[in-house]
């Protein structure tokens, strides 16, 4: 119960913060290359980066207590790589690693470490790799898992800018050929994919339920035909459709983070990711049929949470790659697991 | 501002889970017997023999007080019951409707009478309880019925027509509801009143309407000075649109409400076989899977919010308006990529669940309050 | 006026069709293609008015204008293979609303004296035109507009601002609703005047979309003095002169081109991704060229009727609006899903395949190209009313 209430305290802080400190103007400047970094040194400096650490002293949070920063997160179109970082950091003290200062970036993208110990494979997009200290990843060598980190430093001549809807720093990468900086097996609670995919999905349901409110927000204050857009019934019709569609992300992200939390194999990933990915697809299209043309401006702030939802909606595998993988799994294990698989 | 509503997730705690088993293995014994064209009407499907059985194991009012015949176990044992059974296509209809809607309201504010003489009943799977809520121009709109109750010596004379109510034909009891006062002085919401009608009493008329399958679910009744004793007024009067209303959280957000065409995907998947490699069979599974899941989840919380007391009507809204979303498209995505014609075959149970379920679905977003509405609903609670 | 002397409507349609390929082939700069880059490509500004002239000297211009007028003077029949054949060369799009709208309605309502000196200047692009009807408080619910226009001596005085006037940084020329009067119906009291950009008092501000461009315009008139033969039709009865254009705006923006093409990048996508196995893929393509297909025979027929009937188009041409807006999100949106984390990446991707070659660029700029479709020239929610009371016949 202590543990709950750090986490709602912290959760409750940064929502403070990034409310106080994250505008419009902000988010411009983070996308232009302009942005300073003095809000990440407040993150810092708040500790709130390592709260998913496991291991003797830290704080152990798990993915339940942390569902709500993560939400958080996303409502403020998520202006620093803190949901990365988060991550990593608990996969580096799951492995036993050392910790570095700085922001992570994660790879979630099949890697292999060769008999001479270099990474073999690449990874088309990674968020963030570009401010990041040190990129992590999963490596199979033969039956092993090995949790593997590259410095930041090293893979800038490896690595290509890409310019990504989110329009935050972002990299692919090619590791093929890389000494990792350090190496060590893990026993994560699921993959790195799975785990990146979670996050992604409490992400997009913070960003949907902000991308709502500020659909009712206008379609309550902006008039036509004499009154607000928000009393005309074709308009409430699709608005509660994206309500619906926010309220199962919500709920599909915070199932599997309990999920994660029971450290059991499951679809909680899939699961939640399909239905996050369809509801960004969908709460974006009605937001921006409701805000007409206002809303595809650039100094209108609804670009700045849209262009993420699309961005999150295929990172980390869209709709169809996690109902692929979920309808696979279903399939495999026969009619007869069907229910009991469900009420498990 | 905050969303408009609240879920979180939830687990059946263990004590009830301990039921699970039991109640599988008697529904796979039942199950041998069962038709697809029947375990397709779901909660629909009336067999009285059914229902006598689990009142018999204990599963019907389970969370009634003992003096009533119920049995005082939770919520969540209930709905372990109820989802086992639907997830079967088990015909629950004798029991469904009292279980769920009538059999509460009669606990809640029935008289001390009334109690005794319906609950036990419905508790052994005896009493058949339908709605009377529809007329032939109150349907969504329910405030502007029409049919009245009037005072007279000794009780009450109801005249007026119910239309589209469930199984009355089958059913012993009706609670309908009733114009008692004057719209005019008390609101269009205001001056209704239920009245519990014992569906043999003189006067009444029931005339089955055929559906679209060649089944005669549904009813019109036809009620002509049908003269009812003051005992058979159901709460307070000019108060019943407040109390069938209480109700509706429960009615939108149980399984129900999601896993009526479920029974078809276990067939589909038998048919399949486990060595499917068409990628876009897994995606339309897959899909399903996650969505039956997300609202099964959905579900269980407005149940842990209606156990803690509140009244979850915006969730219940969204459940419903998803949940009949997936029961609508389950049947058409199903009949695509099984190889199964929907027929009335003998024996084929695929292919007579899904000719029966590709006929009604369209009711689905009907019953229990249109899809129109439940958006109405979710706009107002998002402060449109 | 220079009446065309080439009669092209006088040609078969299979010589027709012939003349203007070998034409397009000789004279379309390849550089300036659509092609999977591209699908949506568009020309603005000075290559557009380059291209429009060349048309115009080898009698390519104005495919609906009467010849009297310098247009080509076709049939509608020849105006879809007309615009059939340019979205098979691949010639990009240019939105000419001087030749698509103000032309037309010039010729139908305007004076003998306002065609003889605006078509020729549309027609060698020496005006270029926007349109200047939504303001920030008249979008969906046009009849509101409050930009005023008060009538002092000869002169017109302007007052008031425009908001998403497409390319209005490109134009010369505006044509405007203002309000001249005040009537209990807010339909009445609207005039429909020309106004030259160049016109003390004008201000352009570019609205920057979230692709990045500057696609719209806010247009302000501080005390504008516009002559007032620049009026077209009777003062106070602009509503009428902008309705009869309306219909022509939906039929226009209800091409099948665009979705032609992104069902075209559709397809090659699918193959350079090695998704021919996947039924479903293949289902949901096929799909969508079926009601491409049922599309491209509706605006036919409709476009057809219109030509037959010789009067502007009715209100089902809502129809058309909606459905091709309708049926573009749905193809760029397949686009977009079968790419995977393609479709996040501004630029040009390799796609890996059966054959890496870069195939396909910002698939999201597509999508979010075709996204205001279903707002702009009447949300498609005032459409469907339309069609619900005028087509359908149901009452509100």
């Amino acid at each position: 119960m202590s543990e709950l209430n750090i986490a709602e305290l912290l959760a409750d802080q940064l929502e403070k913060l990034l409310a106080a400190e994250v505008s419009a103007e902000s988010l411009a400047a983070l996308e232009n290359g302009t942005g300073n970094r003095a809000l990440w040194q407040h993150i810092e400096a708040m500790g709130v980066a390592d709260v998913m650490c496991t291991g003797a002293e830290a704080a152990g949070l798990g993915w339940q207590e942390c569902a709500e920063l993560f939400r958080v997160l996303g409502r403020h179109a998520a202006p620093l790589p803190l949901a990365e970082t988060l991550l990593g950091r608990r996969l580096l003290s799951q492995a036993g690693l050392a910790i570095p200062e700085g922001p992570l970036a994660l790879v979630d993208a099949d890697i292999s470490l060769d008999d001479a110990g270099c990474l073999q494979g690449a990874a088309d997009m990674i968020s963030w790799a570009p401010w990041a200290t040190a990129i992590l990843g999963i490596a199979r060598r033969g039956a092993e898992t090995l949790l593997f980190s590259v410095a930041g430093t090293a893979v800038s001549a490896a690595a290509t800018e890409l310019h990504s809807l989110e329009r935050a720093p972002t990299a692919a990468i090619d590791f093929s050929g890389m000494t990792p900086q350090a190496q060590a097996p893990i026993a994560a609670e699921a993959s790195i994919r799975e785990q990146l995919a979670v996050v992604r999905a409490l992400l997009i349901s913070g960003a949907c339920d902000k991308v709502v409110e500020l659909a009712v927000e206008y379609a309550n204050t902006r008039k036509q035909f004499g009154k607000p857009i928000g009393k005309f019934q074709a308009l409430q019709h699709q608005l509660a459709e994206a309500s619906c569609r926010a309220a199962a992300a919500e709920m599909a992200a915070k199932y599997a983070c309990r999920e994660l939390d029971q450290k059991q194999p499951s679809t909680g990933a899939a699961v939640a990711k399909y239905t996050a990915s369809v509801a960004a697809r969908e709460v974006s299209r009605i937001a921006h049929q409701v805000f007409g043309a206002i809303g595809i401006t650039d100094e209108h702030e609804l670009h700045y949470f849209t262009r993420r939802l699309w961005q999150w909606r295929v990172d980390a595998g869209n709709e169809r790659y996690w109902s692929g993988q979920l309808g696979a799994r279903v399939l495999a294990a026969g009619s007869a697991q069907l229910w009991p698989s469900l009420t498990a | 501002m905050t969303a408009a509503y609240r879920f979180s997730p939830y687990a059946v705690p263990p004590q009830a889970e301990a039921l699970r088993a039991e109640v599988r293995e008697f529904v796979q014994a039942e199950a041998s017997h069962w038709s697809g064209w029947q375990i397709a009407h779901s909660w629909t499907g009336f067999d009285r023999q059914l229902s006598r059985k689990l009142g018999e194991r204990g599963w019907i009012g389970m969370t009634w007080p003992k003096r009533y015949g119920g049995h005082e176990r939770s919520a969540m044992e209930r709905y372990v019951v109820l989802e086992e059974l639907l997830a079967a296509g088990a015909p629950v209809g004798a029991h469904w409707v009292a279980d769920r809607q009538s059999g509460p309201l009669i606990l809640r504010l029935g008289s001390e009478a009334q109690k005794a003489k319906y609950l036990p009943a419905i508790c052994r799977g005896e009493a058949a309880f339908c709605i009377g809520l529809s007329e032939p121009d109150a349907g969504s709109d329910l405030a502007s019925l029409r049919s009245k109750a009037e005072r007279v010596e000794g009780g009450w004379r109801l005249n007026g027509r119910k239309i589209w109510t469930t199984y009355a034909q089958d059913c012993d009891v009706m609670i309908g509801l009733f114009r008692t006062g004057f719209s005019e002085a008390h609101g269009k919401h205001k001056g209704l009143s239920q009245f519990l009608i014992d569906l043999q009493t003189p006067g009444i008329e029931i005339n089955p309407i055929r559906d679209l399958t060649g089944e005669s679910h549904f009813n019109e009744i036809v009620f002509d000075d049908v003269l009812l004793g003051e005992d058979a007024l159901m709460g307070v009067e000019n108060d019943g649109w407040a109390q069938a209303n209480a109700e509706l959280a429960f009615e939108r957000s149980g399984p129900d409400r999601y896993l009526s065409s479920f029974p078809l995907l276990p067939l589909a998947l038998a048919q399949l076989g486990q060595a499917v490699d068409d990628p876009s069979i897994a995606r339309d599974i897959g899909a399903l899977v996650a969505e039956l899941t997300v609202l099964r989840q959905m579900s269980l919380s407005i149940q842990n919010q209606l156990e803690s007391g509140a009244t979850p009507l915006q969730e219940a809204a969204i459940t419903k308006l998803l949940g009949t979303g997936l029961e609508q498209r389950m049947p058409g995505l199903i009949a695509d990529i099984v190889e199964a014609q929907p027929l009335r075959r003998r024996g084929d149970k695929l292919s007579e669940a899904l000719a029966y379920l590709i006929q009604v679905e369209p009711s689905f977003s009907l019953r229990g309050g249109t899809n129109e509405i439940m958006k109405m609903i979710i706009a107002r609670g998002m402060g449109l | 006026m220079t009446p065309m002397t080439i009669d092209r409507d006088a040609l078969s349609d299979e010589e027709f069709r012939g003349q203007l390929r070998a034409f397009l082939a000789e004279y379309y700069p390849a550089e300036l293609k659509q092609d999977f880059y591209r699908p949506f490509r568009r020309l603005r500004g000075e290559p557009a008015n380059q291209w429009l002239r060349t048309l115009q000297q080898h009698g390519w211009r104005a495919p609906a204008w009467p010849r009297e007028h310098g247009g080509m003077g076709l049939s509608f029949r020849k105006q879809l293979i007309y615009h059939e054949e340019l979205e098979h060369a691949g010639v990009a799009r240019i939105i000419d609303l001087g030749e698509t709208q103000l032309g037309p309605t010039l010729i139908k309502l305007g004076s003998a004296a306002q065609c003889e000196h605006y078509l020729p200047r549309i027609l060698n692009c020496e005006h270029v035109w926007c349109q200047g009807y939504s303001e920030p408080n008249a979008g969906s619910d046009l009849a509101s507009l409050r930009t005023s226009a008060v009538l002092e001596g000869d002169e017109f005085v302007v007052n008031g601002q425009k908001i998403w006037t497409t390319h209005a940084n490109d134009s010369t020329h505006i044509f405007t609703l203002v309000r001249t009067g005040k009537y209990a119906k807010k339909q009445q009291g609207i005039s429909f005047l020309l106004i030259d950009l160049n016109t003390p008092g004008i201000t352009i501000r570019p609205i920057i979309n979230l692709a990045g461009e500057d696609e719209f315009c806010e247009v302000f008139f501080d005390n504008v003095r516009v002559p007032r033969d620049n009026l077209v039709g009777e003062l106070d009865q602009g509503w009428t002169v902008a309705k009869a254009l309306l219909g022509y705006e939906r039929v226009w923006i209800g091409s099948p081109a665009l979705a032609g093409k992104a069902l075209d990048l559709g397809q090659h996508l699918v193959q350079q991704l090695g998704l021919e196995s996947d039924r479903g893929v293949m289902d949901q393509l096929a799909q969508l060229q079926a009601d491409l297909h049922d599309y491209r025979l509706l605006y036919s027929r409709i476009c057809d009727a219109i030509a037959d009937s010789g009067k502007p188009p009715g209100p089902e041409v809502s129809m058309l609006k909606v459905y091709a807006s309708e049926l573009l999100h749905r193809l760029t949106e397949f686009n977009v899903s079968i790419s995977g984390e393609y479709g996040a990446v501004v630029g040009d991707v390799e796609l890996a395949g059966p054959s890496a070659e870069v195939t396909a660029t910002d698939l999201y700029w597509q999508l979010m190209m075709a996204r205001p479709v279903t707002i702009f020239a009447g949300a498609n929610e005032i459409q469907r009313d339309i069609l619900a009371k005028t087509v359908l016949g149901l009452q509100a």
